[in-house]
């Protein structure tokens, strides 16, 4: 095993849970896996840019994230037909997996956050569900540190307000008595 | 009224994947795994193993036709007439073709990226108006997308140098944003596929623009030209660009700050 070779084992050792479920997060669970093996090969194959210990996890979020987004056409597509579905009366029949049992703030939450952009819905959940620092987004996202104070300044004030319009809003309460 | 804090915090419980999955993980003892990682990917998502077959039959599809045509030519026309190069034909079907159209489609998807579209979207929401006034404010905007550099043409997948620019970047003196793209031929149409993540083109003027225009004292304005800073519409557009230059210059007295 050459040097190279050992830096990659050690990282994917070290890292390979948290980016196993960065990645459950974001995608159904049926494309979990190729998206995670998908990780760490482009890791293995840009091995000689590894960072530094603790810039690896990072690093490695951000070939995940670029991954992801290669999961849009399918998931684009599984929406319009959906969209489609709702159009002639049909209920779309909803995935288990996407079943996700939480109260009905958090319920809440996440469609308010839906209503974000799409970067800007990464942005929370690299803050509130990976934990990173600002630094860290910056490497994730590839964008300077001090355009991600901003940004998740803004992420924040959008999500409190989509989320207070949401539960003023009456309609909201089919939601209610879904989840309650 | 919930504080942002709370709102964090509901986010916080909505977590799919609360703790990293304490299963077990795939082995890498002696780079087996690597070794079979390596093989799948190469097996089964190596995007450019059916392009390369796609090429090959291409070519020899083009081939064979020239190779007829050139043999019915010299037994029955005119002896100076020379077949076409099969090379030739493939260069002129893609750069005369398809960049083209690439562009064109790039020039909606440009229009799309004011409106993010992983969104749900309502019925009332997606309408001929909102399109047109996005096309539109693309044009005021000066979006120009290039693409270049494409890979081999394929029946069914490209691979493109893609370059974007606007009056913002060039106000600004950023270079072109560069990305490769894959451009994928569905139902007839070509679409794009990979480079949504990289198509935050609107960061700039999106998050600094209204930072600006609050500090100026434009506020007011600003709400009446862009009454939904979601969906771009021509008069937020104009905005934009009478406030451009002073915009530029408050952003380089900002940088100089820092």
């Amino acid at each position: 095993m050459t040097a190279a070779d050992a830096r990659f084992v050690a990282a994917y050792e070290r890292h390979y849970r948290r980016v196993y479920a960065y990645c459950r997060r974001r995608v159904d669970a049926d494309h979990v896996d190729d998206v995670v093996a998908d990780t760490f090969l482009t890791a293995w194959r840009k091995v000689e840019e590894l960072p530094v210990e603790d810039e690896v996890l990072a690093w490695l979020y951000s070939i995940a994230y670029r991954h992801i987004g290669h999961q849009w056409r399918g998931s684009s597509r599984r929406r319009r037909l959906s969209e489609k579905l709702r159009n002639i009366g049909v209920e779309p029949v909803e995935r288990p997996d996407e079943v996700v049992v939480v109260g009905y703030e958090s319920s809440l939450a996440i469609e308010a956050m839906a209503r974000l952009k799409k970067s800007d819905r990464e942005l929370l959940r690299l803050s509130i569900w990976e934990q990173l620092s600002q630094q860290e987004m910056a490497t994730v996202l590839g964008i300077k540190p001090g355009a991600v104070k901003q940004r998740l300044f803004e992420a924040r004030k959008r999500v409190t307000k989509e989320f207070n319009r949401l539960e003023n809003k009456p309609s909201t309460s089919s939601l209610q008595e879904r989840t309650s | 009224m919930r504080t942002t804090q709370e709102v964090l915090s509901f986010i916080a419980e909505a977590n799919p994947v609360p703790d990293a999955d304490t299963s077990t993980i795939p082995q890498v003892e002696s780079g087996a795994y690597l070794v079979a990682l390596g093989r799948r990917a190469e097996s089964a998502t190596d995007p450019d193993r059916p392009l390369r077959v796609g090429v090959v039959a291409v070519a020899a599809v083009v081939i064979i036709v020239v190779a007829l045509s050139a043999l019915v030519l010299l037994l029955n026309s005119e002896p100076e007439v020379v077949a076409p190069d099969p090379e030739s034909i493939i260069t002129e079907f893609v750069t005369a073709t398809d960049i083209s159209n690439l562009e064109n489609t790039l020039t909606d998807a440009g229009m799309l990226t004011y409106r993010d579209a992983s969104r749900p979207a309502s019925p009332d929401e997606v309408n001929e108006d909102v399109i047109a006034n996005g096309f539109e404010a693309t044009q005021i905007l000066g979006f120009v997308y290039t693409v270049e550099r494409c890979s081999e043409p394929l029946p069914t997948v490209f691979r493109c140098m893609v370059s974007f620019r606007s009056h913002i970047s060039e106000a600004f003196g950023n270079d072109p944003l560069e990305e490769v793209f894959t451009f994928y031929v569905e139902d007839g149409r070509i679409t794009t596929g990979s480079g949504e993540f990289g198509w935050d083109i609107r960061e700039r003027g999106e998050i600094e623009f209204f930072v600006f225009a609050k500090e100026a004292g434009l506020e007011e304005a600003l709400i009446e030209a862009c009454p939904n800073i979601r969906d771009m519409v021509p008069s937020c557009a104009h905005f934009m660009m009478d406030h451009l230059d002073d915009w530029v210059a408050w952003s380089q007295a900002k940088d100089g700050d820092r």
